[in-house]
């Protein structure tokens, strides 16, 4: 496997699509704010082989306005990029201090258990979904139809709460909540007054 | 495939981590790394379950803990719970949650962020310190974490920043068991055995002899052992009787040699 130094850097604190200006907001408030986009993000997911997308935005690119590309976009072919992996794609994000493409929305895909994050506007995101539906093998009937009509956080149970690793996230939310009970347990235990702050 | 019930595997982890031995030693945290198929059939580890407990007085060097204070402060404390909140949405978790909300009460040690986070972690065949303990069935002991060369896992920080110094991966048919300790702890084949028939999948029951007519409960057959719900009751497939093993085993973490208890007794 020659994929180990291209990686996926997720956009855990970065991408905020209503980000119109750069005046510095409380370090809480951008909490919240990321908190929100980050669900409303899920809202256009699916588990579709990324060298589709990177086409479907390479034919989207040579239509229009090419100029404004984000360069968080995996880039065509005849670019200069360092050897493109045939499975799926991991795709190093810029950071945050560049500048984002106003319109677009970040795009999560989940494939074969690897996350890329894409930089595109609403309508490619519905286009990819189509071809994501066109494309899914036959025995995949349970993911919806219609996914752009689906509420974000349904859609993001149906697919994540399976298979990522194998069906078994179940282990984990059992593990947290008995993590979080036997906490509950400690700190009554220790400090019958309810812990304003650490 | 599981550890018997999963009450059952929390009961043996917690017991790793929270009863001590007759030497007074007990794990500072016990993972078991399940085995399991992803979508497309691939063999992957991932989180069975786990258990911690905070490092007791005078098991931390005060190195560490001077460092480990520095992780307490407010910034880093944000910065944890923001992560594991991110962890948590990214994998399928609810904002409304309980679980969600509660991970932002009170704060988070070194230890409880290695567990937390380690449960987002999943092991493709051959990766990462589980996965190759799995696939070479070979187990591992690491005594000085600290100082060694290469991380035994892309955790290992996590791991070193709650003062751990001995890790040691334990393979068995159904996944991995992962234990940790804040001492530096001498290889121990004695331990290795028990860990490992501990978290084994149990042999499969003897067959039972073919008669006619049905047998009818309380009747004595040729090996005079008495049967419930078509299991023998002094059947060492029992995981009762391999707790009280491994139960033994513990207590002999130092030193004895080990009697040949692991074959299954047939009575």
């Amino acid at each position: 496997q020659n994929m180990s130094k291209v990686t996926t850097e997720l956009d855990f604190f970065g991408l905020d699509k209503n980000q119109t200006n750069n005046a510095p907001k409380p370090k809480f408030k951008k909490t919240l704010d990321r908190r929100r986009s980050f669900r409303e993000m899920q809202g256009a997911i699916s588990k579709i082989d990324p060298e589709i997308i990177k086409s479907l935005l390479a034919s989207g690119a040579n239509r229009s306005e090419s100029s404004t590309r984000s360069p968080s976009v995996p880039s065509t072919p005849k670019e200069d990029h360092p050897q493109i992996p045939s499975s799926p794609v991991h795709v190093p994000l810029s950071r945050p201090s560049m500048e984002l493409v106003s319109g677009t929305v970040p795009m999560t895909i989940f494939y074969n258990g690897t996350v890329s994050v894409f930089q595109v506007s609403p309508n490619k995101a519905e286009g990819i979904l189509k071809v994501a539906m066109q494309t899914t093998p036959e025995k995949d009937k349970s993911v919806e139809k219609d996914l752009s009509v689906i509420p974000p956080t349904t859609l993001r149970s149906k697919l994540f709460g399976k298979n990522l690793e194998g069906d078994l996230p179940i282990a984990r939310r059992k593990s947290l909540q008995r993590f979080l009970e036997k906490r509950k347990e400690r700190l009554v235990s220790t400090c019958p007054y309810f812990p304003t702050s650490a | 495939m599981t550890v018997g019930s999963d009450d059952n595997l929390q009961n043996k982890l917690s017991d790793l981590v929270e009863t001590p031995n007759s030497s007074n030693f007990s794990w500072n945290y016990a993972i078991f790394w399940q085995v399991s198929r992803s979508k497309s059939g691939d063999l992957v580890l991932c989180w069975g379950d786990g258990s911690c407990r905070e490092p007791k007085d005078g098991e931390r060097s005060e190195m560490m803990r001077m460092l480990s204070m520095g992780r307490e402060e407010e910034t880093h404390q944000t910065l944890r719970k923001r992560v594991l909140q991110k962890l948590h949405a990214l994998f399928g978790g609810l904002d409304d949650e309980e679980d969600s909300c509660a991970l932002v009460l009170d704060r988070v040690t070194d230890t409880e962020m290695f567990l937390l986070a380690s449960m987002y972690f999943s092991f493709p065949r051959g990766q990462g310190g589980p996965g190759k303990c799995f696939h070479s069935a070979q187990p591992v002991w690491l005594s000085d974490l600290v100082n060694s060369g290469s991380d035994y896992c892309v955790r290992s920080f996590l791991a070193k920043s709650a003062g751990i110094q001995t890790v040691v991966l334990v393979p068995t048919d159904i996944g991995v068991v992962e234990l940790g300790s804040t001492s530096c702890l001498p290889h121990s084949d004695e331990s290795l055995s028990s860990i490992s028939l501990s978290f084994s999948s149990p042999p499969p029951p003897p067959p039972p002899p073919v008669r006619l007519p049905v047998v009818v409960a309380n009747h004595n057959d040729d090996n005079s052992s008495s049967k419930i719900f078509g299991k023998d009751l002094h059947s060492s497939s029992g995981f009762h009787h391999q707790h009280q093993q491994h139960r033994q085993f513990r207590e002999k973490l130092t030193v004895r040699k080990m009697d040949d208890n692991r074959v299954p007794k047939r009575l």
